[in-house]
């Protein structure tokens, strides 16, 4: 039986832990941070670049790199940001680790912080995950009781903050950018870039956002060979653990910790134990709806991010959905552009367009008037969504519709009008 | 126009952003929770006045996000989830399961004014679907006979 490997989830697969701080130091918490607290700012991003650690929130950019981007000496303040608008359908890790250990990532948060001198740090979090709201904001109380957070803590001379902000139901404000103008108190729009939020983020100052599992590996990066570990949990330029929400047709839907290294075959067929009903496997989305889909006999293949690429697809935020033989694939497809017009924040003309005639054109398809021509059209209209767009969710609806229509065509074939 | 209590919790809210403007959706949430469910303008004016934004600054926010609502919902706001890994597992057969039960659709309130039903965006229960939200409450894995059990025991 294939095992989980524990660094985020060490403390959440004990039965016993309360997720107290006392709870959470008595595992070692904020041990990491006292270290940190002794050394050079600049020595700490060093270490994170080191650890290769790449951003869980779907781009997979280098998380050091991100960090030494931060524009010194402007004379405004640094802010960093926890991106926890978790709303990539498939992915439910972020609240994993928000419910069940909130100062795992609380810690990773003040690393952070303290890593870009940021005084004032901010919290995220979707509106509708009313439980995670209520987690963190408790954890950041006992914080702040216990001096953790506040003036001076750990005797650092380094004064900390930390807030948590809550959206209120937008996709796109899972986007930097978009996310920012949100925390304003805007309708999030994602913005024009250059400049990218480095240089002028929250309120103009630069800012980082870095996602929710991201900060809480940093408590393990900055601990006792934390850098060596961590790279050892993965092939090279895919280091770390990864959470991945396995969710759809398995016998054992769930989120997992696993190494890098892990085969995608194992993630369905050991830890998700199988496909449920004792059917075949079609396909899986492999990284969050967004992602381009497989079909079943290509995911014999490492679940990180450079493997994946390689066969033209990505692993995003690690969310696998997985579908049965029975799956209607036409009509998965057209539940996936549904959401996309819903959520297109209607700035671009492209993605404003593009996503609602292209779920029209799938809804054609599956009221029997589907064609040849209308097939080409649908992979028409996604194409003019690549690239023509401020942010990534043109790209991002367009990515499933064009891998659905070049995977599945037989399966629009069932659709056409018959004459 | 807030009680004092949630006045507080504003004060408390205005001083953690550098500027008012920042706290507008968080205040937006405590003045909705407030006016028992929904924004009418009186309420989006002055939220409008705190933060020292223009009515159609907030206006232009309160309908830009899905959690908003212009009009009360029901006493139980039931938010039924059936995005793509819901959608597998049965989330669409269990929203339509509850339209029938409650004889609304979606986006609407019973005519007793207890219950509403939402079709939810993911709502980041994927692993654990079919997902509903009740209120600010989480039920996962849900089927149409407990759908139809824990309708039967709030309308008690």
């Amino acid at each position: 039986m294939a095992e989980e490997t524990l660094v985020l989830f060490k403390n959440i697969r004990n039965p016993k832990y309360d997720k107290s701080l006392a709870a959470y130091k008595k595992s070692g918490g904020f041990k990491s941070l006292k270290k940190v607290f002794g050394m050079k700012p600049e020595e700490v991003v060093q270490e994170v670049k080191e650890s290769g650690i790449r951003g869980r929130g779907g781009a997979g950019f280098p998380t050091g790199l991100k960090w030494s981007f931060m524009a010194k000496g402007t004379g405004k303040p640094s802010y960093l940001v926890a991106n926890a608008d978790e709303s990539e359908p498939g992915t439910c890790k972020d609240r994993e680790l928000m419910l069940k250990d909130p100062h795992m990532f609380l810690e990773g948060l003040m690393i952070g912080c303290y890593a870009i001198g940021c005084h004032h740090g901010y919290v995220y979090v979707r509106g509708e995950y009313f439980p995670s709201i209520k987690s963190l904001n408790a954890a950041v109380d006992e914080l702040y009781a216990d001096g953790l957070l506040g003036s001076d803590p750990l005797g650092s001379g380094f004064n900390l903050d930390i807030t948590i902000h809550t959206g209120a139901g937008a996709y796109i404000c899972g986007e930097e950018s978009a996310l920012l103008d949100s925390l304003e108190g805007k309708r999030g729009h994602p913005r024009v870039k250059p400049p990218f939020p480095a240089v002028s983020g929250f309120n103009g100052c630069p800012t980082s956002v870095n996602n929710v599992e991201t900060l809480a590996c940093m408590p393990f990066i900055l601990g006792d060979n934390g850098v060596e570990a961590f790279k050892s949990f993965g092939p090279q330029n895919n280091s770390g653990t990864h959470l991945v929400s396995l969710s759809g047709h398995v016998n054992r839907p769930g989120v997992y910790e696993l190494r890098m290294d892990v085969n995608m075959n194992d993630i369905i067929y050991e830890f998700g134990g199988g496909i449920r009903n004792g059917k075949k496997l079609k396909g899986v989305i492999p990284g969050g709806s967004s992602s381009p889909v497989m079909t079943a006999d290509e995911v014999d293949v490492l679940y990180n991010f450079d493997d994946l690429a390689k066969k033209g697809t990505m692993m995003g935020s690690a969310a696998m959905m997985v579908f049965d033989e029975d799956t209607d694939v036409v009509k998965l497809l057209h539940r996936i552009t549904r959401f996309y017009a819903h959520e297109s924040c209607g700035q671009c003309t492209p993605c404003r367009e593009g996503t609602h005639w292209s779920r029209q054109i799938v809804r054609d398809f599956l009221n029997g008037n589907g064609s040849d021509e209308k097939l080409q059209r649908l992979n028409r209209v996604g194409g003019n969504m690549m690239g023509t767009t401020l942010c990534a969710l043109g790209d991002a609806a367009a990515m499933p519709i064009q891998s659905f229509v070049k995977k599945f065509p037989e399966e629009f074939r069932k659709y056409y009008a018959t004459v | 126009m807030f009680s004092k209590d949630i006045q507080t919790q504003v004060d408390k809210l205005l001083s953690r952003y550098p500027i008012r403007q920042n706290a507008l959706i968080p205040i937006l949430h405590l003045a909705q929770n407030e006016n028992e469910g929904w924004l009418s303008e009186v309420w989006m004016q002055h939220v409008a006045d705190i933060c020292e934004v223009p009515l159609t600054h907030v206006e232009g926010v309160v309908t830009f996000y899905t959690m908003f609502r212009l009009k009360p919902p029901g006493k139980y706001h039931l938010q039924v989830c059936t995005c793509v890994p819901c959608c597998l597992v049965g989330g669409t057969e269990l929203l339509e399961h509850t339209e029938k039960k409650l004889d609304i659709h979606a986006g609407h309130t019973t005519d007793d004014g207890v219950f509403s039903i939402e079709e939810m965006e993911c709502i980041g229960a994927c692993s654990f679907a079919p997902a509903v939200i009740v209120n600010e409450d989480y039920h996962e894995q849900v089927t149409p006979e407990e759908m139809d059990k824990m309708i039967d025991e709030l309308r008690q």
